[in-house]
């Protein structure tokens, strides 16, 4: 067999050329299951079957000389809190009733990746509900870090994150409402897009904070991010958080570059309250420079409102959620696992006022952050200050303290599209990331930022030590 | 009938009670910083509702 397309975009041209087949990539990615799922914990469910089944008929349509379809073959893991039609939906929880899945079918965005050919391969590991923690006394896979399995793989997408490095898939779906996308990401050294709130519909995903969820992907560079935003963007009915935004052509402005473009950069390394890897600011500013010799100016800018918008994050995530879960956390506290239960008792102390000043400090925050924004054509940030930690040092009884040098909830509640992208190696070996940010509706600024800098380089294309470890065994 | 806590179910284990105090205490705190922004006293929420189609 041909060696395989690590990419979305390499896999598209190889099936284009004949080089590969999609039953060959279903296949590869059911043998890479296979050979580390039970290490990493990707996987909640796996769709084998389907999946070669629509293998299959993407075959026998190349054959008949038929047009393929921007996803046609492709696999791509959804995280589990999204229904699909395929499978039950379970939030990697005891307590989501299993009826909303077979009731909703095929989220939007589930729907939108099939109708463009996507493969899903299966449901994979998140937080439960998006916001605990890893929990050993549920019956879950704990997701591990496909880099060094004694580390987290972050969350809450974490089998999305740690799929796509592992290459089990070439994409994967997962939501952000703190940073569920980017940590993860960031922790397994590729790429994940938090677009601007309401630029892909959420309806068909079980909610965690509805001012805050955003949908998208995770992949291993920028252009597969494109390729996979422009298949599922745009407004929905059944969503009234989406707005009728034009979809721009996302892989076409990858062309565009950084050449003239003005990059503010604000390393946020003050507000790294738990410390920085050593090796973070040498790779940040690498990275800056690396974007200057494309041809950007590079500035420095001054992201406001970091203290609050941190506080509006967690104030507004935790009470919306607590209002989703307070029925079931007061008479089923034991089925949820012991970090979520805790995270969603702190929504029990947020009064309506505090809840509203939250609303009305966001819209401050929002100005303030949006008049920087406009001040250049995007910002660069660090995503986190720290590698990933040990899943044995995450304490159940003090989940925020694993998020800690993350500096990812300050993007949420200004909706503005952001993404993560590895910058290479902490000094232990594990993923570092930065973060690229740009006004609302700015996403193909954001990407192209994000290509202009993976041309230049090869972190996003890095394989983990499990991986190649894999690709050194005989046949 | 609105459904109260009497008894929250986080007080049956010291260990998840002190967790969830530790918690709510960090909640209470960060709404306070949120308080005492000056800046939002006369301004509308954001987030929140859009009415429906």
């Amino acid at each position: 067999m041909n060696e395989q397309p690590r990419t979305i975009a390499g896999a598209q041209q190889d099936l284009r050329t004949g080089r590969v087949t999609a039953t060959q990539l279903i296949e590869e990615s059911i043998a890479r299951a296979d050979a580390v799922d039970e290490a990493v914990g990707v996987y909640i469910r796996r769709f084998d079957e389907q999946a070669l089944a629509a293998a299959a008929e993407v075959d026998a349509r190349i054959a008949r000389g038929g047009e393929l379809r921007p996803l046609d073959g492709i696999p791509i893991g959804m995280k589990d809190i999204v229904s699909d039609g395929d499978g039950p939906t379970t939030a990697q929880s005891l307590v989501l009733d299993p009826a909303w899945g077979e009731a909703t079918g095929d989220a939007v965005v589930v729907q939108r990746l099939k109708d463009a050919g996507a493969i899903i391969t299966g449901k994979v590991t998140t937080m439960e509900f998006a916001v605990g923690m890893p929990d050993a006394s549920k019956p879950f896979p704990v997701p591990r870090n496909a880099w060094d399995t004694d580390l987290w793989a972050g969350g809450s997408s974490s089998g999305s994150g740690s799929g796509v490095a592992a290459g089990v898939f070439l994409g994967a779906i997962g939501t952000d409402t703190a940073g569920s996308i980017r940590i993860p990401a960031a922790f397994n050294g590729v790429t994940g897009l938090k677009a601007t709130f309401g630029r892909v519909p959420k309806s068909g995903v079980v909610p965690l904070a509805y001012t805050l969820d955003h949908v998208g992907p995770l992949t291993r560079s920028a252009r597969d991010a494109a390729i996979m935003l422009q298949a599922i963007a745009g407004s929905h009915a059944s969503d009234p958080y989406t707005l009728d935004a034009p979809v721009d052509d996302y892989e076409a402005a990858l062309e565009r570059g950084v050449a003239g473009m003005r990059i503010g950069v604000d390393s946020f390394q003050q507000h790294a309250s738990a410390g920085y890897d050593p090796a973070q600011p040498a790779l940040f500013d690498a990275a800056i420079r690396t974007l200057e010799r494309a041809g950007a100016t590079i500035v420095d800018v001054v992201m406001p409102r970091y203290a609050e918008l941190t506080a509006i994050d967690i104030i507004v995530m935790i009470s919306e959620a607590y209002a989703y879960h307070r029925g079931d956390i007061l008479s089923r506290w034991e089925d949820y696992g012991q970090a979520t239960r805790i995270l969603l008792a702190g929504g029990e102390a947020v009064t309506g006022a505090d809840y509203v000043q939250a609303q009305r400090v966001r819209r401050v925050a929002q100005r303030e952050a949006d008049a920087v924004l406009q001040s250049v054509d995007a910002v660069v940030s660090s995503t986190g200050h720290l590698a990933a930690p040990r899943i044995d040092g995450i304490s159940l009884g003090d989940p925020m303290a694993a998020l800690a040098s993350l500096h990812t909830p300050y993007w949420n509640p200004l909706g503005v599209p952001t993404m993560a992208v590895p910058i290479g190696l902490s000094a232990g070996g594990a993923p570092l990331s930065m973060s690229i940010s740009a006004p609302a509706w700015g996403e193909a600024t954001v990407l192209a930022v994000g290509d202009a800098y993976q041309r230049a380089t090869d972190f996003h294309l890095a394989e983990p030590p499990l991986v190649r470890s894999l690709e050194r065994q005989p046949a | 009938m609105t459904e109260s806590i009497t008894t929250p179910p986080w007080d049956a284990d010291p260990f998840e009670r002190d967790a969830v105090a530790g918690m709510q205490q960090m909640m209470r705190g960060m709404a306070e910083l949120l308080h005492a922004v000056p800046e939002a006293r006369y301004v509308d929420p954001s987030g929140g509702y859009i009415p429906l189609r």
